[in-house]
């Protein structure tokens, strides 16, 4: 399993239950932790894992000069795929009628989405809205389900969904979502950007106490 | 003569009207039909049923409860035993033991006895099947309900039940009880074995659901903090299109996020040398070509054409209609006086087979249309104008003759 793991670690992918089940598991040993940050820290690398143990990745042991490029290629992606990736999540958690967001493992039925995008305009309007978010997501076909295509098989090769039943068209979130909200929550409390909802509650309670 | 068992003679009056109880049960009401009048009256005169709304009837709660608990069905919010009202009963009934058997009172003494040992079976089981439900509700983390919020108040509610019932093992005064009941074979056997011997393991299962119970109400605030940030970014991001994050990969020490380590392309190769892949490496090798993009240049031997045919050509058979108009013309063209198709129709059966007469003369017209021309005939039509004068006319029959030189 060493071999697997540091091949995938190397090759910059995520270690998580949905992608990778058997290695995921055993990386959460400590032995094989060990292992793999004694491998990793010969290359100046280092084993990192998501806040919620989600995921494993490798990242730099030490940010010189050299890495410096590679720090700003990180950022570049996240910039690009920050604003379709929130959108995606919203659009499965109305699809869904959930009030939790998606974590790791979650499943994703292809045909749910498709059916509430065609039969509610209200979605269909939020998955068009994809098309003014870079060109991954212009299509020539304005279908529901070509632009629903094009946007699952973006998410695909991001690396935060994983398709698990070809015949079914499940697909699942992967352990990559964790990052993705580590990074949401940064820009969160260093941007300023606050929850409207408890901004609001606090702006009745103050209009209250004035009356 | 036979004794009469009540608990025997309720259950065969209960499966008498199962039907009707089980639709009350899953229905939550039942309304009466002449089918199940009787049953009804019956399950009423039982106490079993008691009248609900809009001339409905409905389980007893007892009796619901008893279903419930046999069933394991899964309620949202569920009441739970009174334990707590168990465990004063079993004291009070203790007592009341100690002084009639201090006044001699032998009659009541027994009858504590009997209720005491009922007490002592009651809250052992009511622990049991608390338990059961709480473990329950655990292990699907509350999966009859959708939402997280309503997740969370299910969890405070099981969580505040479940801190009770854990409350009350810790303070009631077990030794107290095994003390008054020390002088009582029956009953302090009874109690120490059904109750007293397994306090420690309830308040252990209650202890560990209880941390799950605290751990999953931290894991809901947490995803629901979640789905609050992912809404609020959201937002944000709609109400500014054009935000952008600041330059966070400038900052000194950037975040441990931000240091993903470049990809690696990893292709590896075969050690050619090595004596353990020798057999893996022939029995590649023996699929290879011996040279790539080598192609198989044999020519094909020169080939030449015979002379005499060897296929005889084979024409499909003609179609009766056709057979007849060929033969038709050919008499006809000889005749000087012509012939009529309609009496060479009649005369030949045989050639023309099933053909019709109506299509037989339309045949011999487009025949003539098509070669007429050309054709060494001469056609004459014996007809006349329709009575109503419109341009048509009615064909009797046609007469083809030799051409005139």
């Amino acid at each position: 399993m060493f071999d697997q793991v540091a091949t995938h670690l190397l090759e910059g992918k995520f270690i998580c239950e949905s992608t990778t089940p058997e290695a995921f598991r055993w990386l959460k040993s400590d032995e094989a932790k060990q292992e793999i940050s004694t491998y990793l820290g010969k290359i100046g690398r280092c084993l990192s894992k998501s806040p919620n143990d989600q995921a494993y990745y490798a990242t730099w042991a030490h940010v010189g000069s050299n890495e410096r490029a590679e720090v700003k290629r990180v950022f570049a992606g996240i910039k690009q795929t920050i604003r379709p990736l929130i959108h995606f999540i919203t659009l499965s958690m109305e699809v869904e009628k959930k009030d939790s967001s998606p974590v790791s493992g979650d499943r994703l039925e292809y045909a749910m989405l498709l059916k509430a995008v065609t039969e509610n305009a209200h979605l269909f309007e939020v998955l068009r809205e994809f098309g003014t978010m870079g060109k991954e997501f212009t299509v020539t076909d304005a279908s529901a389900k070509g632009m629903l295509d094009k946007v699952i098989k973006q998410m695909e090769q991001w690396g935060y969904l994983i398709l698990i039943n070809r015949e079914q068209e499940s697909y699942r979130f992967t352990g990559k979502l964790d990052y993705y909200y580590q990074v949401m929550e940064f820009l969160m409390e260093n941007e300023g950007i606050t929850d409207p909802s408890s901004q609001e509650q606090e702006d009745g309670a103050e209009q209250r106490r004035l009356i | 003569m036979s004794i009469i068992d009540p608990v025997a003679t309720l259950l065969a009056k209960l499966n008498t009207s199962s039907s009707t109880i089980a639709a009350a049960y899953y229905q939550g009401r039942i309304h009466k039909t002449d089918e199940n009048a009787r049953d009804i009256e019956r399950l009423r005169q039982l106490r079993l049923l008691s009248p609900d709304i809009r001339d409905a009837y409905q389980l007893r709660a007892s009796f619901r409860h008893f279903l419930n608990a046999a069933l394991n069905t899964e309620r949202l919010f569920s009441m739970g035993a009174n334990i707590g009202g168990y465990f004063k009963r079993l004291a009070n009934l203790v007592d009341e033991h100690s002084i009639a058997f201090q006044e001699g009172r032998d009659v009541d003494c027994e009858l504590y006895e009997v209720e005491t040992r009922e007490a002592i079976s009651d809250i052992a089981d009511a622990i049991d099947d608390e338990l059961i439900i709480l473990q329950a509700q655990v292990a699907t983390r509350f999966a009859a309900v959708s939402t997280i919020a309503e997740k969370k108040r299910q969890n405070l509610h099981y969580q505040y039940r479940t801190q009770q019932l854990v409350n009350l093992l810790e303070s009631f005064h077990f030794s107290d009880i095994g003390d008054q009941l020390a002088g009582h074979e029956e009953l302090a056997l009874s109690f120490k074995s059904l109750l007293a011997e397994r306090i420690p393991a309830f308040r252990e299962s209650l202890w560990s659901i209880l941390d799950l119970l605290n751990q999953y109400l931290f894991e809901f605030r947490k995803i629901e903090e979640r789905a609050k940030m992912v809404r609020a970014f959201e937002l944000h991001l709609n109400r500014n299109p054009d935000w952008e994050p600041k330059a966070w990969d400038e900052v000194t020490s950037p975040e441990d996020w931000l240091q993903c380590a470049t990809p690696i392309q990893i292709q590896s190769h075969p050690d050619v040398a090595a004596p353990e892949l020798e057999e893996l490496l022939a029995e590649i090798a023996r699929t290879i070509p011996s040279s790539a993009g080598e192609r198989n240049k044999t020519a094909r031997p020169t080939g030449h054409i015979e002379d005499e045919s060897g296929n005889e050509e084979i024409s499909p058979p003609e179609l009766p209609i056709r057979k007849a108009v060929r033969l038709y013309f050919k008499e006809a063209r000889k005749s000087g006086n012509g012939i009529s198709a309609r009496d060479w129709w009649a005369a030949n059966p045989v050639i023309l087979g099933k053909v019709q007469e109506d299509i037989w003369l339309l045949r011999v017209l487009a025949e003539h249309d098509n070669k007429g021309q050309a054709g060494k005939w001469a056609l004459r039509l014996d007809s006349k104008p329709r009575p109503d004068f419109d341009g048509n006319i009615l064909i009797n029959d046609v007469i083809v003759s030799r051409k005139a030189t």
